[in-house]
Protein backbone atom coordinates (compact mmCIF):
# COMPACT_ATOMS: atom_id res chain seq x y z
CA UNK A 1 0.00 0.00 0.00
CA UNK A 2 1.02 3.81 -0.76
CA UNK A 3 2.34 5.32 2.06
CA UNK A 4 0.00 7.25 3.84
CA UNK A 5 1.67 10.13 4.62
CA UNK A 6 2.68 10.81 1.35
CA UNK A 7 -0.71 10.48 -0.15
CA UNK A 8 -2.11 13.01 2.71
CA UNK A 9 0.76 15.33 1.51
CA UNK A 10 0.02 15.32 -2.24
CA UNK A 11 -3.67 15.39 -1.11
CA UNK A 12 -2.80 18.34 0.72
CA UNK A 13 -1.42 20.29 -2.01
CA UNK A 14 -4.72 19.70 -4.39
CA UNK A 15 -6.39 20.77 -2.11
CA UNK A 16 -4.68 24.35 -1.43
CA UNK A 17 -4.56 24.46 -5.16
CA UNK A 18 -8.64 23.84 -5.52
CA UNK A 19 -9.71 26.08 -2.74
CA UNK A 20 -6.83 28.63 -3.78
CA UNK A 21 -5.84 28.79 -0.09
CA UNK A 22 -2.09 27.76 0.64
CA UNK A 23 -2.40 27.82 4.78
CA UNK A 24 -5.16 24.60 4.35
CA UNK A 25 -4.05 21.76 6.29
CA UNK A 26 -5.80 18.81 5.74
CA UNK A 27 -6.27 16.48 8.51
CA UNK A 28 -8.31 13.17 8.58
CA UNK A 29 -11.58 13.96 10.34
CA UNK A 30 -12.23 17.34 7.84
CA UNK A 31 -15.41 17.72 6.53
CA UNK A 32 -16.52 20.03 4.07
CA UNK A 33 -18.48 21.79 7.06
CA UNK A 34 -14.65 23.29 7.84
CA UNK A 35 -14.01 24.77 4.52
CA UNK A 36 -16.61 27.08 3.51
CA UNK A 37 -16.40 26.54 -0.21
CA UNK A 38 -16.19 23.31 -0.21
CA UNK A 39 -19.84 22.74 -1.79
CA UNK A 40 -21.20 20.38 -4.14
CA UNK A 41 -19.51 21.95 -7.08
CA UNK A 42 -16.03 22.24 -5.39
CA UNK A 43 -16.58 18.73 -4.31
CA UNK A 44 -16.32 17.50 -8.38
CA UNK A 45 -13.37 19.99 -8.83
CA UNK A 46 -12.45 18.28 -5.87
CA UNK A 47 -12.66 14.96 -7.34
CA UNK A 48 -11.20 15.99 -10.91
CA UNK A 49 -8.17 17.76 -9.15
CA UNK A 50 -7.88 14.01 -7.34
CA UNK A 51 -8.21 12.03 -10.06
CA UNK A 52 -5.43 13.72 -12.20
CA UNK A 53 -3.08 14.17 -9.22
CA UNK A 54 -3.23 10.16 -8.39
CA UNK A 55 -4.01 9.23 -11.43
CA UNK A 56 -7.35 7.32 -10.42
CA UNK A 57 -10.89 6.65 -11.61
CA UNK A 58 -13.40 7.35 -9.12
CA UNK A 59 -16.80 5.31 -9.41
CA UNK A 60 -20.33 7.32 -8.35
CA UNK A 61 -20.68 5.76 -4.70
CA UNK A 62 -17.04 6.67 -4.56
CA UNK A 63 -17.31 10.18 -5.68
CA UNK A 64 -20.77 10.70 -3.47
CA UNK A 65 -18.84 9.16 0.04
CA UNK A 66 -15.74 11.31 -0.30
CA UNK A 67 -16.96 13.99 2.02
CA UNK A 68 -14.45 12.93 4.77
CA UNK A 69 -10.67 13.92 4.27
CA UNK A 70 -9.69 9.91 6.22
CA UNK A 71 -11.51 8.21 4.46
CA UNK A 72 -9.97 10.07 0.66
CA UNK A 73 -6.51 9.45 1.65
CA UNK A 74 -7.39 5.98 2.49
CA UNK A 75 -9.08 5.31 -0.84
CA UNK A 76 -6.66 6.91 -2.57
CA UNK A 77 -3.72 4.69 -0.34
CA UNK A 78 -5.54 1.46 -1.83
CA UNK A 79 -6.60 3.02 -5.39
CA UNK A 80 -2.86 3.76 -6.08
CA UNK A 81 -1.02 0.65 -4.90
CA UNK A 82 -3.51 -1.32 -7.10
CA UNK B 1 -52.78 -0.94 2.90
CA UNK B 2 -53.23 2.37 4.83
CA UNK B 3 -50.84 3.16 7.44
CA UNK B 4 -53.40 4.54 9.85
CA UNK B 5 -55.22 1.14 9.35
CA UNK B 6 -55.21 -1.67 12.10
CA UNK B 7 -54.18 -3.95 9.66
CA UNK B 8 -50.57 -1.90 9.24
CA UNK B 9 -50.30 -1.61 12.56
CA UNK B 10 -50.64 -5.31 12.93
CA UNK B 11 -48.33 -6.12 10.03
CA UNK B 12 -46.19 -3.92 11.77
CA UNK B 13 -45.99 -5.60 15.13
CA UNK B 14 -45.56 -9.01 13.36
CA UNK B 15 -42.27 -7.90 11.17
CA UNK B 16 -41.36 -6.06 14.66
CA UNK B 17 -41.24 -9.37 16.93
CA UNK B 18 -39.96 -12.06 13.66
CA UNK B 19 -37.39 -8.88 13.02
CA UNK B 20 -36.51 -9.27 16.77
CA UNK B 21 -36.79 -12.84 17.46
CA UNK B 22 -35.36 -14.72 14.44
CA UNK B 23 -31.37 -15.30 14.58
CA UNK B 24 -31.22 -17.20 11.58
CA UNK B 25 -30.55 -14.61 8.57
CA UNK B 26 -32.18 -16.60 5.62
CA UNK B 27 -34.97 -17.26 8.41
CA UNK B 28 -35.27 -13.30 8.90
CA UNK B 29 -35.07 -12.75 4.99
CA UNK B 30 -37.85 -15.32 4.31
CA UNK B 31 -40.13 -14.06 7.07
CA UNK B 32 -39.46 -10.75 5.92
CA UNK B 33 -40.14 -11.59 2.01
CA UNK B 34 -43.78 -13.12 3.74
CA UNK B 35 -44.64 -9.48 5.69
CA UNK B 36 -43.61 -7.57 2.07
CA UNK B 37 -45.75 -9.80 0.22
CA UNK B 38 -48.75 -9.18 2.31
CA UNK B 39 -48.29 -5.54 2.44
CA UNK B 40 -47.55 -5.32 -1.33
CA UNK B 41 -50.63 -7.55 -2.04
CA UNK B 42 -52.80 -5.52 0.13
CA UNK B 43 -52.52 -2.60 -2.67
CA UNK B 44 -54.26 -5.42 -5.31
CA UNK B 45 -57.91 -4.58 -5.91
CA UNK B 46 -59.91 -6.74 -8.38
CA UNK B 47 -57.59 -9.60 -9.69
CA UNK B 48 -53.76 -10.18 -8.61
CA UNK B 49 -53.43 -9.37 -12.59
CA UNK B 50 -53.21 -5.82 -11.26
CA UNK B 51 -49.90 -7.15 -9.79
CA UNK B 52 -48.17 -8.39 -13.14
CA UNK B 53 -46.17 -4.84 -14.36
CA UNK B 54 -44.74 -4.87 -10.64
CA UNK B 55 -43.08 -8.04 -10.86
CA UNK B 56 -42.24 -7.69 -14.42
CA UNK B 57 -40.21 -4.44 -13.40
CA UNK B 58 -39.01 -6.46 -10.63
CA UNK B 59 -37.73 -9.23 -12.90
CA UNK B 60 -36.52 -7.16 -15.52
CA UNK B 61 -34.70 -5.39 -12.83
CA UNK B 62 -32.96 -8.01 -11.36
CA UNK B 63 -31.86 -9.29 -14.61
CA UNK B 64 -30.47 -5.91 -15.88
CA UNK B 65 -28.75 -6.22 -12.14
CA UNK B 66 -27.04 -9.17 -13.17
CA UNK B 67 -26.00 -8.31 -16.96
CA UNK B 68 -24.62 -5.44 -15.45
CA UNK B 69 -22.22 -7.81 -13.45
CA UNK B 70 -21.49 -9.99 -16.22
CA UNK B 71 -20.78 -7.38 -18.48
CA UNK B 72 -20.26 -3.54 -17.27
CA UNK B 73 -20.53 -2.04 -20.82
CA UNK B 74 -24.22 -2.93 -20.82
CA UNK B 75 -24.98 -0.43 -18.34
CA UNK B 76 -26.04 2.18 -20.82
CA UNK B 77 -28.40 0.32 -22.60
CA UNK B 78 -29.79 -1.24 -19.68
CA UNK B 79 -30.64 1.91 -17.86
CA UNK B 80 -32.39 3.07 -21.11
CA UNK B 81 -34.21 -0.11 -21.00
CA UNK B 82 -35.37 0.21 -17.29
CA UNK B 83 -36.08 3.72 -17.64
CA UNK B 84 -38.25 3.37 -21.02
CA UNK B 85 -40.01 0.31 -19.24
CA UNK B 86 -40.87 2.63 -16.34
CA UNK B 87 -41.94 5.45 -18.47
CA UNK B 88 -43.87 3.06 -20.35
CA UNK B 89 -45.97 1.91 -17.09
CA UNK B 90 -46.20 5.04 -15.37
CA UNK B 91 -47.94 6.42 -19.02
CA UNK B 92 -46.27 9.87 -19.13
CA UNK B 93 -48.56 11.86 -21.06
CA UNK B 94 -45.46 14.39 -21.95
CA UNK B 95 -44.47 11.23 -24.18
CA UNK B 96 -47.20 10.92 -27.42
CA UNK B 97 -48.21 7.73 -28.63
CA UNK B 98 -47.37 4.98 -25.54
CA UNK B 99 -48.52 1.71 -26.08
CA UNK B 100 -51.03 0.86 -23.24
CA UNK B 101 -51.69 -2.26 -21.30
CA UNK B 102 -55.41 -3.79 -21.91
CA UNK B 103 -56.26 -3.80 -18.04
CA UNK B 104 -55.71 -1.79 -15.03
CA UNK B 105 -53.02 -2.01 -12.49
CA UNK B 106 -51.10 -1.14 -9.94
CA UNK B 107 -48.12 2.06 -10.55
CA UNK B 108 -47.62 2.01 -6.10
CA UNK B 109 -43.94 2.06 -5.37
CA UNK B 110 -42.75 1.92 -9.01
CA UNK B 111 -41.24 4.95 -8.26
CA UNK B 112 -39.09 4.18 -5.40
CA UNK B 113 -38.39 0.08 -7.06
CA UNK B 114 -36.96 2.33 -9.98
CA UNK B 115 -34.04 4.13 -7.85
CA UNK B 116 -33.55 1.31 -5.96
CA UNK B 117 -32.76 -0.86 -9.27
CA UNK B 118 -30.43 2.23 -10.59
CA UNK B 119 -28.45 2.35 -8.17
CA UNK B 120 -27.56 -1.55 -8.00
CA UNK B 121 -27.13 -1.36 -11.12
CA UNK B 122 -25.00 1.56 -11.23
CA UNK B 123 -22.77 0.32 -8.08
CA UNK B 124 -22.78 -3.38 -9.03
CA UNK B 125 -21.36 -2.36 -12.63
CA UNK B 126 -18.86 -0.56 -11.60
CA UNK B 127 -17.86 -3.16 -8.69
CA UNK B 128 -18.81 -1.38 -5.68
CA UNK B 129 -20.95 -4.25 -4.29
CA UNK B 130 -21.68 -7.64 -5.37
CA UNK B 131 -25.01 -8.79 -7.16
CA UNK B 132 -27.31 -9.57 -4.33
CA UNK B 133 -29.26 -12.80 -4.40
CA UNK B 134 -33.31 -13.04 -5.67
CA UNK B 135 -34.19 -13.08 -1.48
CA UNK B 136 -32.44 -9.94 -0.64
CA UNK B 137 -32.77 -7.95 -3.95
CA UNK B 138 -36.81 -8.55 -3.37
CA UNK B 139 -36.94 -7.64 0.22
CA UNK B 140 -34.58 -4.66 -0.87
CA UNK B 141 -36.78 -3.55 -3.33
CA UNK B 142 -40.18 -4.10 -1.97
CA UNK B 143 -39.27 -3.27 2.13
CA UNK B 144 -42.87 -2.59 3.39
CA UNK B 145 -41.56 0.14 5.73
CA UNK B 146 -40.01 2.35 2.53
CA UNK B 147 -41.72 0.62 -0.55
CA UNK B 148 -44.53 3.09 -0.89
CA UNK B 149 -42.44 6.37 -0.09
CA UNK B 150 -39.14 5.85 1.25
CA UNK B 151 -36.72 6.94 2.16
CA UNK B 152 -34.29 5.71 -0.06
CA UNK B 153 -31.65 3.82 1.57
CA UNK B 154 -28.63 2.38 0.17
CA UNK B 155 -28.35 -1.28 -0.91
CA UNK B 156 -25.41 -1.29 1.56
CA UNK B 157 -26.55 -0.13 4.79
CA UNK B 158 -30.12 -2.15 4.05
CA UNK B 159 -28.14 -5.43 3.36
CA UNK B 160 -25.94 -5.19 6.08
CA UNK B 161 -28.60 -4.37 8.84
CA UNK B 162 -30.18 -7.59 7.32
CA UNK B 163 -27.39 -9.56 7.67
CA UNK B 164 -26.36 -8.66 11.13
CA UNK B 165 -27.91 -10.64 14.44
CA UNK B 166 -30.90 -8.60 15.61
CA UNK B 167 -29.44 -5.85 18.03
CA UNK B 168 -31.12 -6.55 21.94
CA UNK B 169 -34.12 -4.01 22.08
CA UNK B 170 -33.72 -1.83 25.32
CA UNK B 171 -35.87 0.23 26.77
CA UNK B 172 -35.03 3.39 25.75
CA UNK B 173 -34.55 2.45 22.00
CA UNK B 174 -38.45 0.82 22.28
CA UNK B 175 -39.55 3.82 23.69
CA UNK B 176 -38.05 6.51 21.37
CA UNK B 177 -39.22 4.03 18.12
CA UNK B 178 -42.67 4.23 19.91
CA UNK B 179 -42.67 8.09 20.35
CA UNK B 180 -41.21 8.67 16.72
CA UNK B 181 -43.98 6.76 15.61
CA UNK B 182 -46.84 8.63 17.65
CA UNK B 183 -45.33 11.59 16.69
CA UNK B 184 -45.90 10.86 12.93
CA UNK B 185 -49.48 9.32 13.70
CA UNK B 186 -49.91 13.50 15.63
CA UNK B 187 -48.66 14.82 12.27
CA UNK B 188 -51.04 13.07 10.12
CA UNK B 189 -54.33 13.01 12.78
CA UNK B 190 -54.11 16.00 14.11
CA UNK B 191 -52.26 18.26 12.13
CA UNK B 192 -52.57 17.37 8.71
CA UNK B 193 -56.54 16.92 8.73
CA UNK B 194 -56.51 20.34 10.23
CA UNK B 195 -54.57 22.10 7.32
CA UNK B 196 -56.51 19.84 4.98
CA UNK B 197 -59.85 21.39 6.43
CA UNK B 198 -58.73 24.84 5.50
CA UNK B 199 -57.05 24.80 1.97
CA UNK B 200 -60.38 24.45 0.13
CA UNK B 201 -61.93 28.01 1.46
CA UNK B 202 -58.37 29.51 0.07
CA UNK B 203 -58.42 27.46 -2.64
CA UNK B 204 -61.90 27.80 -4.10
CA UNK B 205 -61.67 32.02 -3.65
CA UNK B 206 -58.44 31.79 -5.63
CA UNK B 207 -59.87 29.42 -8.52
CA UNK B 208 -63.58 31.89 -8.35
CA UNK B 209 -61.22 34.65 -8.84
CA UNK B 210 -58.90 33.31 -11.13
CA UNK B 211 -61.45 32.16 -13.60
CA UNK B 212 -62.79 35.91 -13.89
CA UNK B 213 -59.21 37.22 -14.53
CA UNK B 214 -58.97 38.83 -11.23
CA UNK B 215 -56.05 38.83 -10.62
CA UNK B 216 -54.93 41.05 -8.15
CA UNK B 217 -57.93 40.08 -5.57
CA UNK B 218 -56.55 36.42 -6.12
CA UNK B 219 -53.12 36.99 -4.99
CA UNK B 220 -53.43 37.01 -1.43
CA UNK B 221 -55.86 33.19 -1.70
CA UNK B 222 -53.33 31.88 -3.91
CA UNK B 223 -50.49 32.83 -1.00
CA UNK B 224 -52.69 31.00 1.29
CA UNK B 225 -53.34 28.19 -0.67
CA UNK B 226 -50.27 27.86 -1.53
CA UNK B 227 -48.56 28.57 1.59
CA UNK B 228 -51.01 26.03 3.13
CA UNK B 229 -50.68 23.09 0.71
CA UNK B 230 -46.63 23.18 1.57
CA UNK B 231 -47.27 22.84 4.85
CA UNK B 232 -49.64 19.78 4.03
CA UNK B 233 -47.00 18.27 2.24
CA UNK B 234 -44.51 18.54 4.96
CA UNK B 235 -46.81 17.33 7.65
CA UNK B 236 -48.19 14.25 5.40
CA UNK B 237 -44.43 13.13 4.22
CA UNK B 238 -42.74 14.01 7.46
CA UNK B 239 -45.59 12.43 9.63
CA UNK B 240 -45.03 9.24 7.27
CA UNK B 241 -42.13 9.01 7.68
CA UNK B 242 -41.78 9.90 11.46
CA UNK B 243 -44.20 6.59 11.74
CA UNK B 244 -41.46 4.16 9.55
CA UNK B 245 -38.75 5.34 10.80
CA UNK B 246 -40.29 5.09 14.59
CA UNK B 247 -41.19 1.11 13.49
CA UNK B 248 -38.25 0.89 12.10
CA UNK B 249 -36.86 1.43 15.49
CA UNK B 250 -38.70 -0.90 16.90
CA UNK B 251 -37.50 -3.45 14.18
CA UNK B 252 -34.11 -3.04 15.24
CA UNK B 253 -33.41 -1.04 12.04
CA UNK B 254 -31.93 2.17 11.25
CA UNK B 255 -33.82 4.32 8.14
CA UNK B 256 -32.34 7.37 6.89
CA UNK B 257 -33.57 10.27 7.94
CA UNK B 258 -36.12 12.22 5.22
CA UNK B 259 -36.62 15.88 6.83
CA UNK B 260 -33.69 18.06 8.53
CA UNK B 261 -36.62 21.04 9.39
CA UNK B 262 -36.61 22.23 6.08
CA UNK B 263 -38.31 25.51 6.80
CA UNK B 264 -34.67 26.61 8.26
CA UNK B 265 -33.23 26.53 5.12
CA UNK B 266 -30.71 29.25 4.63
CA UNK B 267 -31.38 29.40 0.87
CA UNK B 268 -33.55 27.59 -2.20
CA UNK B 269 -30.44 25.26 -2.72
CA UNK B 270 -30.16 24.34 0.75
CA UNK B 271 -33.53 23.34 0.78
CA UNK B 272 -32.83 20.07 -1.21
CA UNK B 273 -30.32 19.41 1.95
CA UNK B 274 -33.42 18.84 4.42
CA UNK B 275 -36.57 18.17 2.44
CA UNK B 276 -36.99 14.32 1.02
CA UNK B 277 -33.36 13.95 1.94
CA UNK B 278 -32.63 10.51 0.32
CA UNK B 279 -34.29 11.71 -2.77
CA UNK B 280 -31.97 14.64 -3.06
CA UNK B 281 -29.00 12.43 -2.03
CA UNK B 282 -29.76 9.68 -4.99
CA UNK B 283 -30.08 12.75 -7.60
CA UNK B 284 -27.08 14.04 -6.02
CA UNK B 285 -25.16 10.59 -6.28
CA UNK B 286 -26.20 9.65 -9.46
CA UNK B 287 -27.03 12.22 -11.76
CA UNK B 288 -25.55 15.52 -10.45
CA UNK B 289 -22.17 14.75 -9.77
CA UNK B 290 -21.84 11.97 -12.56
CA UNK B 291 -23.03 14.87 -15.12
CA UNK B 292 -20.79 17.48 -13.64
CA UNK B 293 -18.00 15.46 -13.79
CA UNK B 294 -18.35 14.45 -17.22
CA UNK B 295 -18.75 18.28 -18.61
CA UNK B 296 -15.73 19.09 -16.36
CA UNK B 297 -13.38 16.55 -18.08
CA UNK B 298 -15.23 17.86 -21.47
CA UNK B 299 -14.70 21.62 -21.19
CA UNK B 300 -13.37 22.42 -17.47
CA UNK B 301 -10.46 23.44 -19.32
CA UNK B 302 -12.39 26.25 -20.51
CA UNK B 303 -15.30 26.96 -18.67
CA UNK B 304 -15.61 27.70 -15.08
CA UNK B 305 -16.97 24.64 -12.80
CA UNK B 306 -18.99 27.49 -11.14
CA UNK B 307 -20.68 28.13 -14.50
CA UNK B 308 -20.81 24.41 -15.36
CA UNK B 309 -22.45 23.75 -11.75
CA UNK B 310 -25.30 25.75 -12.46
CA UNK B 311 -26.00 23.58 -15.62
CA UNK B 312 -26.14 20.73 -13.49
CA UNK B 313 -28.28 22.06 -10.87
CA UNK B 314 -30.36 22.93 -13.55
CA UNK B 315 -30.57 19.77 -15.53
CA UNK B 316 -30.70 17.57 -12.04
CA UNK B 317 -33.60 19.62 -10.72
CA UNK B 318 -35.38 19.84 -13.97
CA UNK B 319 -35.27 15.85 -13.50
CA UNK B 320 -36.05 15.29 -10.23
CA UNK B 321 -39.56 17.81 -10.89
CA UNK B 322 -40.39 15.97 -14.11
CA UNK B 323 -40.18 12.50 -11.89
CA UNK B 324 -42.88 13.78 -9.44
CA UNK B 325 -45.61 13.49 -12.36
CA UNK B 326 -46.68 12.15 -15.35
CA UNK B 327 -48.49 15.14 -17.03
CA UNK B 328 -47.09 18.58 -18.52
CA UNK B 329 -47.67 20.24 -15.32
CA UNK B 330 -44.45 18.12 -13.72
CA UNK B 331 -42.62 19.28 -16.55
CA UNK B 332 -43.29 22.57 -15.58
CA UNK B 333 -42.65 22.46 -11.66
CA UNK B 334 -39.67 20.86 -12.80
CA UNK B 335 -38.47 23.56 -14.97
CA UNK B 336 -39.25 25.98 -11.89
CA UNK B 337 -36.72 24.00 -9.87
CA UNK B 338 -34.06 23.89 -12.05
CA UNK B 339 -35.01 27.69 -12.58
CA UNK B 340 -34.82 28.52 -8.87
CA UNK B 341 -31.72 26.15 -8.23
CA UNK B 342 -29.58 28.16 -10.93
CA UNK B 343 -30.93 31.64 -10.12
CA UNK B 344 -29.79 30.81 -6.13
CA UNK B 345 -26.66 29.76 -7.57
CA UNK B 346 -25.98 32.61 -10.20
CA UNK B 347 -26.51 34.91 -7.24
CA UNK B 348 -23.72 33.05 -4.94
CA UNK B 349 -21.57 33.65 -7.43
CA UNK B 350 -21.83 37.23 -8.39
CA UNK B 351 -22.71 38.17 -5.16
CA UNK B 352 -19.06 36.36 -3.58
CA UNK B 353 -17.30 37.94 -6.93
CA UNK B 354 -18.58 41.60 -6.15
CA UNK B 355 -18.62 41.46 -2.51
CA UNK B 356 -15.64 39.35 -2.00
CA UNK B 357 -15.68 35.96 -0.14
CA UNK B 358 -15.22 37.62 3.33
CA UNK B 359 -18.24 39.93 2.62
CA UNK B 360 -20.81 37.86 1.05
CA UNK B 361 -20.08 35.43 3.90
CA UNK B 362 -20.48 38.27 6.28
CA UNK B 363 -24.42 39.30 4.73
CA UNK B 364 -25.15 35.86 4.77
CA UNK B 365 -24.46 36.15 8.38
CA UNK B 366 -26.73 39.42 9.21
CA UNK B 367 -30.28 38.48 10.54
CA UNK B 368 -32.70 40.72 7.96
CA UNK B 369 -30.63 39.22 5.31
CA UNK B 370 -30.81 34.80 6.81
CA UNK B 371 -34.20 35.72 7.23
CA UNK B 372 -35.64 37.00 3.54
CA UNK B 373 -33.19 34.55 1.87
CA UNK B 374 -34.97 31.60 3.66
CA UNK B 375 -38.44 33.16 2.89
CA UNK B 376 -37.85 33.58 -0.31
CA UNK B 377 -36.83 30.17 -0.43
CA UNK B 378 -39.62 28.55 1.41
CA UNK B 379 -41.73 31.21 -1.61
CA UNK B 380 -40.83 30.12 -4.53
CA UNK B 381 -40.87 26.37 -3.56
CA UNK B 382 -44.75 26.82 -2.61
CA UNK B 383 -45.22 29.05 -6.12
CA UNK B 384 -43.49 26.23 -8.15
CA UNK B 385 -45.69 23.52 -6.06
CA UNK B 386 -48.99 25.51 -7.39
CA UNK B 387 -48.58 23.49 -10.92
CA UNK B 388 -48.98 20.04 -9.00
CA UNK B 389 -52.97 21.48 -7.76
CA UNK B 390 -54.02 24.19 -10.11
CA UNK B 391 -57.13 22.83 -12.05
CA UNK B 392 -56.63 22.83 -15.89
CA UNK B 393 -58.90 25.60 -16.51
CA UNK B 394 -56.65 28.61 -14.84
CA UNK B 395 -53.29 27.44 -15.60
CA UNK B 396 -53.18 28.53 -19.05
CA UNK B 397 -54.86 31.71 -17.66
CA UNK B 398 -51.70 32.06 -15.25
CA UNK B 399 -49.45 32.28 -17.63
CA UNK B 400 -51.07 35.43 -19.22
CA UNK B 401 -48.90 38.80 -18.27
CA UNK B 402 -51.52 39.40 -15.17
CA UNK B 403 -51.56 36.02 -13.73
CA UNK B 404 -47.52 35.76 -13.75
CA UNK B 405 -48.06 39.48 -11.56
CA UNK B 406 -50.48 37.47 -9.43
CA UNK B 407 -47.83 34.52 -8.60
CA UNK B 408 -45.21 37.25 -7.77
CA UNK B 409 -47.32 39.18 -5.88
CA UNK B 410 -48.01 36.00 -3.68
CA UNK B 411 -44.45 35.39 -3.71
CA UNK B 412 -43.95 38.69 -2.43
CA UNK B 413 -46.70 38.01 0.39
CA UNK B 414 -45.22 34.67 1.68
CA UNK B 415 -41.90 35.90 1.65
CA UNK B 416 -43.23 39.08 3.82
CA UNK B 417 -45.19 36.84 6.39
CA UNK B 418 -42.90 34.28 6.37
CA UNK B 419 -40.13 36.96 7.79
CA UNK B 420 -42.93 38.31 10.46
CA UNK B 421 -43.15 34.79 11.46
CA UNK B 422 -39.16 33.90 11.54
CA UNK B 423 -38.98 37.11 13.73
CA UNK B 424 -41.61 36.05 16.17
CA UNK B 425 -40.46 32.91 16.74
CA UNK B 426 -37.13 34.11 17.42
CA UNK B 427 -38.87 36.35 20.30
CA UNK B 428 -41.06 33.85 21.55
CA UNK B 429 -37.82 31.52 21.69
CA UNK B 430 -35.86 33.53 23.59
CA UNK B 431 -38.20 34.18 26.27
CA UNK B 432 -39.28 30.38 26.31
CA UNK B 433 -35.94 28.46 26.39
CA UNK B 434 -34.40 29.81 29.24
CA UNK B 435 -36.89 28.67 32.17
CA UNK B 436 -37.15 25.47 29.76
CA UNK B 437 -33.32 24.73 29.72
CA UNK B 438 -33.34 25.33 33.94
CA UNK B 439 -35.77 22.85 34.20
CA UNK B 440 -33.96 20.29 31.93
CA UNK B 441 -30.85 20.84 33.97
CA UNK B 442 -32.22 19.48 36.86
CA UNK B 443 -32.86 15.80 35.63
CA UNK B 444 -28.83 16.05 34.78
CA UNK B 445 -27.79 13.16 32.52
CA UNK B 446 -31.71 11.42 32.69
CA UNK B 447 -32.79 14.56 30.57
CA UNK B 448 -32.83 13.25 27.31
CA UNK B 449 -34.26 9.82 28.99
CA UNK B 450 -37.24 11.74 30.44
CA UNK B 451 -37.89 13.86 27.53
CA UNK B 452 -38.61 10.60 25.62
CA UNK B 453 -40.83 9.05 28.42
CA UNK B 454 -42.85 12.48 28.61
CA UNK B 455 -43.15 12.88 24.52
CA UNK B 456 -44.18 9.27 24.40
CA UNK B 457 -46.76 9.42 27.10
CA UNK B 458 -48.12 12.48 25.76
CA UNK B 459 -47.94 12.31 21.90
CA UNK B 460 -49.81 8.44 22.33
CA UNK B 461 -52.64 10.00 24.51
CA UNK B 462 -53.31 12.51 21.58
CA UNK B 463 -53.08 10.08 18.95
CA UNK B 464 -55.65 7.96 20.84
CA UNK B 465 -57.62 10.49 21.42
CA UNK B 466 -57.72 12.08 17.74
CA UNK B 467 -58.59 8.28 16.41
CA UNK B 468 -61.43 8.57 18.76
CA UNK B 469 -62.94 11.66 17.91
CA UNK B 470 -61.90 11.56 14.04
CA UNK B 471 -61.79 8.44 12.24
CA UNK B 472 -60.42 8.38 8.96
CA UNK B 473 -56.94 9.41 8.45
CA UNK B 474 -55.35 11.55 5.27
CA UNK B 475 -53.88 9.21 2.62
CA UNK B 476 -50.11 9.68 2.28
CA UNK B 477 -49.63 12.16 -0.51
CA UNK B 478 -46.34 10.81 -1.86
CA UNK B 479 -47.87 7.53 -2.60
CA UNK B 480 -48.88 9.36 -5.81
CA UNK B 481 -45.46 10.00 -6.88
Amino acid sequence: MTDLSSVKHRLNQVFCDVFEDDSIEIFDAMTAADIDEWDSVTHITLVLAVEKEFGVRLNAAEVGKLDNVGEMIKLLARRSAK
Amino acid sequence: MEFGSLAFVGLSLAAVALLRLLQDRTRREVALLAINAVFVGSFVGATPRELLPTVGFLVLGYLAIRAVAWRARLLGVLIVAVVGTFVWLKQYTIIAGLPQLSFLYLTVGLSYILFRILHLMIDVSQKETAPPSVLRYLNYTTFFLTFVSGPIQRWQDHDAQMQSPPVEANNLQLERGLSRAALGYVYIVLLDKLILRQIPYFQNHFQLYATAHSWLPAAPYLAASAWLILLHLYVNFAGYMHIVIGIGMLAGLQLPENFNNPYRTANFLELWSRWHITLSEWFKFYLFNPLLKAMGQRWGDTVPMTYLGVVSFFVTFAVMGIWHGTTGYFLVFGLLLGLGVSVNRLWQIVAAKRLGRDKYRLLCERVTYADASRSAAIAFFCIALTCLWLNDSPVPAILSPMGLVCCVLAFVMITVAGVAMIAGERTFMRALQPPFASWIKQYGLQADVLRTRWIAVAVWAVVILAFIGNGVTPGFVYQGF
